[in-house]
């Protein structure tokens, strides 16, 4: 029933669409005189500026053209150009397939190849790797999956979909990676509650920035960011949509809409998720008798239920004088998932233990361009959350979804809450960022960039079941600035880019803590500062090889958790100090273009040196403080490498990653385990996938992609390395997942539609990114997409 | 296998000894030494291809340690058996347990209750080499019961006994099958009209005769409500049954029993109590000054009552650490005053507000008390070969733990067994 109504939502959506089409489009395959699809051939509209460059597979598309009559200018190194007289009637789409003949007098010419914006990013002087989702948006892995394929990064999950997520890049986690949305922090989106579960169909590209991010995000990060970048709306009406069904009761909807006016440059862009998954997968507990002897069953989990639902809309102004962009953001986003068990996954299974999220905002975005030399970007936000823990149940389960005695009707305990004692408690968060990016163009090969960065929180929260006293009430609040001033040099060949920074870190935090008998509150403040600095530089020796040095001096204010403690778990340490690292990025990158096979091979070796690592330290089981860890080390090697072939129906890539991530304290808490990598994080994996397209199966214009990816993790330990005999020490073991799946493509109308059908695990291996706790098992899922 | 390892030792020894009294000869025959020398090595690689050593001795005594680490995953727990106290613990040749974790021992073996997993372990100690493999399992998952609640108490070969008394269950096992052999529904503690953040269990347990002594473990919750009196249950072996005695000249508290060198227990003021009363203006509430004197059978001997207030000028006492020859090691506050935040209440612990004092009870005198200065914490773990052991741990600047293991010579006199640099030793015991 709730797949039937989810196709018939899917449906009404593209065709509601299809409905307000008023400009045409024009569309195609370009090949050579044997009929392989030729790409990077450019295919422009005479007089309209508008134009396009064919893909990998030889297509291009041209669209937003108003009805009229058209020269399609087609050219290419290699190959003699084309003009086609073209009419383009409103809601048409014309397809139109090109056949180029080769012109040997250019044959000597140096290849050019028309670069994505993600091939362009990549080429500067900043520690960037950034991915294209055009085809894994088509497949059914959500957005942790696919960042964990990227060199570098380790993604470890306590379970399916919706489930806690720890982001690790380059072996620092947590708040010291930011997240970002088109340059936004990602609290001030629908998606604040995990960059895990942002559906991947709404992101267009990824930038991972290792250890060195650039200024213009006025960000604190000391490991790095990862900016979410969404499509552009382009001219007339556009839009896209999913619908993923699959294992587990997983159904994952997302759907987007763009218009664009070009006479007056009115847009809206909005769009939307849902997402439910039973999360029900098969996990092999450990059960007792009556004698309180154990054995080992598959149980399949009952509490772990995940829906998450969000909408945003952005509306507003483009391409005037006094401004290319004005626009308004809003966003509303709600959780609920159920918590089925102990960090271990092991014991007594949680049976009604909650949470649930809520988040909702407005952004403002203005943008423009003043004279040929300056550009100004101004963003601010205000975002609001609520985060909910009910834990009230006086009932005991067991793995098989039962409660204890329950046919003397419902066996209960004295004391409520299956984690500790009952809690249901409430945490409110309002944030506001605010950032003004300024740049001016000093000359062709010189440019200065300022940013200023601001941003505050105001936290608090009530435990409803506490008495006169109740910590979570108390007030936290953070303002941070940030601001950096930017240089950069364009060497009047291209070759050479070296960008030159320095940052400012001001943050002042300040608590109202309420006193425990309730007389009064007390009050804490603290205010630090640091700078920071850093350069980036890139070279090309040659049209095939590039090299690239990065480095930054960052720095990570404490956040009021770590500062402040919570009240309840988390002790206040006021003598926190921020952390700092001195990070190094060494890239090397070889590139080779032929008509038949592509290579493209990256080698980066990295240095994270950390000054005061911020880390929790469990004092006992129930209590933690956060201290700083003098000195810790992060060192390694990432490789990657991919391959096009078989005129570029064929591609591989292949990377692997080794780190050492150690403490090297000789004092502090970790002195006696000098030496050893810091416990619970991956230290070397690997990924791998293929792609195999067929093209024109039954009409010419169709694909068939045949596709595989895997991911090797290597045995890590949860505790010190040197601590413990090796025969007891506990451990996460080594993990192999394969997943295999094919995609069909096809063009209908104006729509391209495609179908996906994948099995994840498919060899059905036991996971574990965490000890003891079994991730799912195989899994099949088809995905359905659409875009226009 | 670390006694293993010294015989290896001991032999290669011999072998070298072997070898350099037969130097002369060797002069004279260079092909007998060669062959005596092949045959030497020969019989050192045997010893060292691991078989076991039939002609090995069992190693006379065994001791039981653990301890825990920090890590940035958690609180790591850590055991390992030694023929002896080692002077200082290797962590690298410890048995790796995981996290909430206790230690606790009966006879000859280890057995090691985890938290999360509501399973307690037996474990098996190698005769000869000391080496530690699991011997059985047994969960308490289907009773419903998890957490730490307090020791088990063995109390023979076929009995032993967990308690989980807020939910009024007595969990009766056999430690030697491992099996669980009954559940008994027993009364359970019950306090009214306490906010929710209040927390009590049983905790302290001592064995006494067919019956099994523990103190109410209370907790307070944010609104300070305390109940009335300090409490006991007496769980009953012959009846499986559970009665509780309170007694209202002394205030209800956490961890509050301990027992002198002729085995009595006292029931003495705790920490919390004394911030309960102050912070929740219960001034109408039982003194928090009073220890009490527990009998044979579980209830409070009606005439005994010692007034600490009558001779310390404190505002609060933490904790009873022995009492030895009718002399009270007490831990006090030296504030006379609580501070206005109740959160600055922990500073107390440190030992520029707190110290030790030794108070005579038979001539109600005080005296200094300097033993354990140097220690930024101390408590009581065990009896072993006849003497109080007691944990004791010094955190530095840092934050570095380093633990200690304290043999109690004189109530005033102690002497380091063991250590460990990189957090506190918890659990001691003498297996055999």
């Amino acid at each position: 029933m709730r797949i039937s109504i989810h196709l018939v939502l899917f449906a009404l959506i593209s065709t509601s669409v299809s409905a307000q089409t008023k400009f045409g489009s024009v569309a195609g395959v370009i090949t050579d005189a044997q009929g392989e699809p030729i790409p990077g051939i450019t295919a422009m509209l005479d007089g309209t500026g508008k134009g396009a460059i064919a893909d990998g597979n030889g297509k291009y598309e041209i669209e937003g053209i108003k009805p009229g009559s058209y020269q399609l200018l087609i050219s290419g190194v290699g190959y003699a150009k084309q003009s086609h007289s073209v009419i383009i009637k409103s809601g048409q789409r014309l397809k139109l397939i090109i056949q180029l003949i080769e012109d040997t007098q250019q044959l000597n010419e140096v290849i050019v190849r028309g670069q994505s914006e993600a091939q362009q990013l990549e080429m500067t002087a900043k520690a960037v790797k950034a991915i294209e989702t055009i085809e894994v948006k088509l497949k059914t892995a959500d957005l942790g999956e696919v960042i964990a394929r990227v060199e570098g990064v380790s993604v470890q999950r306590a379970g399916g979909l919706g489930s806690n997520t720890r982001f690790s890049l380059n072996g620092l986690t947590g708040d010291q990676v930011r997240f970002f949305l088109d340059g936004i922090p990602l609290e001030y989106s629908p998606y604040s509650f995990g960059m895990a579960n942002v559906p991947v169909n709404s992101i267009e590209r990824l930038e991972i920035y290792k250890g060195v991010v650039p200024i213009e995000f006025g960000a604190d990060a000391l490991g790095g960011a990862v900016n979410l970048v969404t499509p552009d709306v382009p001219e007339g009406v556009s839009g896209a949509a999913s619908y993923q069904v699959g294992s587990f009761g997983t159904h994952r909807l997302t759907t987007n809409l763009k218009y664009l006016d070009p006479s007056s440059g009115w847009f809206v862009d909005a769009g939307g998720f849902y997402d439910y998954a039973d999360n029900n997968y098969k996990v092999d507990v450990e059960v007792p008798n009556e004698l309180g002897q154990l054995r080992e069953v598959t149980v399949p989990r009952f509490h772990d239920t995940y829906r998450a639902y969000g909408i945003n809309v952005a509306s507003g102004i483009r391409s005037k004088k006094w401004a290319d962009e004005l626009s308004m953001n809003v966003f509303f986003a709600d959780y609920e998932k159920d918590i089925q068990h102990n960090q271990v996954m092991s014991g007594i299974p949680f049976g009604e233990v909650k949470s649930f999220n809520t988040s909702k905002g407005i952004n403002l975005v203005y943008r423009n361009k003043f004279g040929d030399n300056i550009a100004i970007e101004s963003l601010s936000g205000f975002n609001t959350t609520e985060r909910v823990f009910l834990d009230t149940s006086r009932y005991v389960y067991n793995w098989l979804g039962d409660r204890l005695r329950e046919s003397d009707g419902g066996f209960t305990v004295t004391q409520p809450g299956e984690i500790g004692q009952a809690s249901h408690q409430f945490a409110w968060d309002d944030n506001y960022f605010a950032r003004l990016n300024t740049s001016y163009q000093i000359s062709g090969h010189h440019s200065l960039k300022l940013t200023l960065a601001p941003s505050y929180t105001l936290r608090t929260g009530d435990e409803l079941l506490a008495g006169i006293f109740d910590p979570l009430t108390d007030e936290g609040r953070l303002l941070t600035v940030v601001n950096g001033l930017e240089y950069t040099f364009n060497s009047s060949d291209n070759k050479l880019q070296n960008i030159l920074f320095g940052k400012r870190y001001d943050q002042r935090l300040k608590t109202k803590r309420a006193i425990s008998d309730g007389t009064g509150f007390t009050t804490n403040e603290r205010s630090v500062n640091y700078y920071g600095y850093g350069n980036g530089i890139r070279y090309e020796f040659t049209g095939r090889i590039s090299s690239k040095l990065t480095y930054e001096y960052a720095a990570r204010m404490p956040r009021p958790d770590e500062v402040f403690g919570d009240g309840r778990f988390v002790v206040e340490n006021i003598d926190l100090r921020p952390e700092r690292s001195h990070n190094v990025n060494l890239e090397l990158e070889y590139a080779r273009f032929a008509n038949q096979s592509d290579w493209n091979l990256q080698s980066n070796f990295f240095l994270r040196n950390i000054e005061d690592l911020i880390l929790l330290i469990p004092a006992t089981e129930r209590r933690g403080i956060y201290l700083n860890v003098p000195d810790v080390q992060s060192l390694g090697f990432e490789l990657s490498g991919k391959w096009e072939g078989f005129g570029n129906r064929l591609t591989i890539d292949l990377n692997t990653t080794y780190q050492r991530f150690y403490n090297n304290s000789r004092e502090g808490p970790f002195e006696p385990f000098f030496g050893d990598r810091i416990p619970n994080q991956p230290y070397y994996f690997a990924n791998g996938a293929a792609n195999y397209a067929f093209q024109g199966l039954i009409r010419e214009s169709d694909k068939l992609s045949v596709f595989w990816s895997g991911r090797y993790v290597h045995q890590f330990f949860r505790g010190w390395e040197s601590a413990g005999t090796r025969e007891f020490k506990l451990e996460i073991p080594q993990q192999f997942v394969n997943n295999l799946g094919a995609t069909y493509e096809l063009m209908w109308k104006k729509f391209r539609y495609s179908l996906t059908a994948e099995i994840q695990n498919i060899t059905n291996t036991k996971v574990f990114d965490f000890l003891g706790v079994q991730r799912p098992g195989r899994a099949f899922y088809i995905k359905l997409t659409s875009q226009f | 296998m670390k006694n293993k390892i010294l015989e290896r030792i001991t032999m290669i020894n011999n072998c070298f000894n072997t070898v350099t009294m037969n130097k002369q000869m060797l002069k004279k025959t260079m092909s007998w030494m060669l062959a005596l020398l092949v045959l030497s090595m020969a019989a050192c690689n045997d010893d060292n291809n691991g078989d076991i050593n039939t002609d090995n001795p069992e190693v006379e005594s065994a001791v039981l340690l653990s301890l825990r680490t920090q890590s940035p995953s958690g609180v790591v727990y850590y055991m390992d058996v030694f023929e002896d106290f080692p002077e200082e613990v290797q962590v690298n040749d410890l048995i790796e347990l995981g996290e909430n974790i206790r230690v606790h021992s009966f006879g000859e073996h280890p057995y090691v209750w985890n938290g999360d997993a509501s399973t307690m372990t037996k474990w098996n100690v190698d005769k000869i080499d000391l080496s530690l493999s699991q011997a059985a399992v047994m969960s308490l998952a289907g009773v419903g019961i998890s957490g730490d609640f307090g020791p088990p108490v063995f109390s023979t070969e076929t009995q032993a006994y967990f308690f989980a008394l807020t939910e009024g269950k007595v969990v009766e096992f056999n430690p030697t099958e491992m099996t669980i052999t009954a559940t008994h529904e027993v009364t359970p503690i019950t306090f009214s009209g306490l906010d929710n953040g209040a927390w009590y269990d049983v905790w302290d347990k001592y064995v006494s005769g067919d019956k099994v002594i523990m103190s109410i473990g209370f907790y307070p919750g944010s609104n300070w409500d305390i109940p009335s009196g300090a409490t006991t249950a007496v769980f009953d072996i012959t009846t499986n049954s559970v009665t509780y005695n309170t007694d209202e000249r002394l205030l209800a508290g956490y961890e509050t029993m301990v027992v002198d060198e002729s085995g009595t227990i006292y029931q003495y003021p705790s920490y919390e109590a004394g911030a309960a009363k102050h912070y929740g203006n219960h001034t109408d509430a039982p003194s928090t000054f009073t220890m009490l004197k527990v009998n044979a059978d579980g209830t409070h001997d009606p005439i005994f009552m010692y007034d600490f207030s009558t001779v310390l000028n404190s505002v609060n006492i933490n904790t009873v650490q022995f009492i030895f020859d009718n002399k009270a090691v007490v831990h006090q506050t030296t504030e006379t005053s609580w501070p206005d935040d109740p959160e600055g209440r922990w500073d107390f612990w440190n030992l520029d507000q707190s110290k030790f004092v030794i108070v005579d009870m038979n001539d109600n005198t005080v005296s200094d008390f300097t033993a354990l200065d140097k220690y930024t914490s101390t408590g009581y773990n065990n009896i072993i070969d006849g003497s109080i052991h007691i944990n004791a741990r010094v955190t530095d600047d840092n934050g570095n733990i380093t633990g200690y293991l304290l043999r109690q010579n004189a109530i005033d006199n102690y002497t380091e067994v063991t250590k460990f640099v990189g957090g506190p030793i918890r659990y001691s015991a003498q297996l055999w």
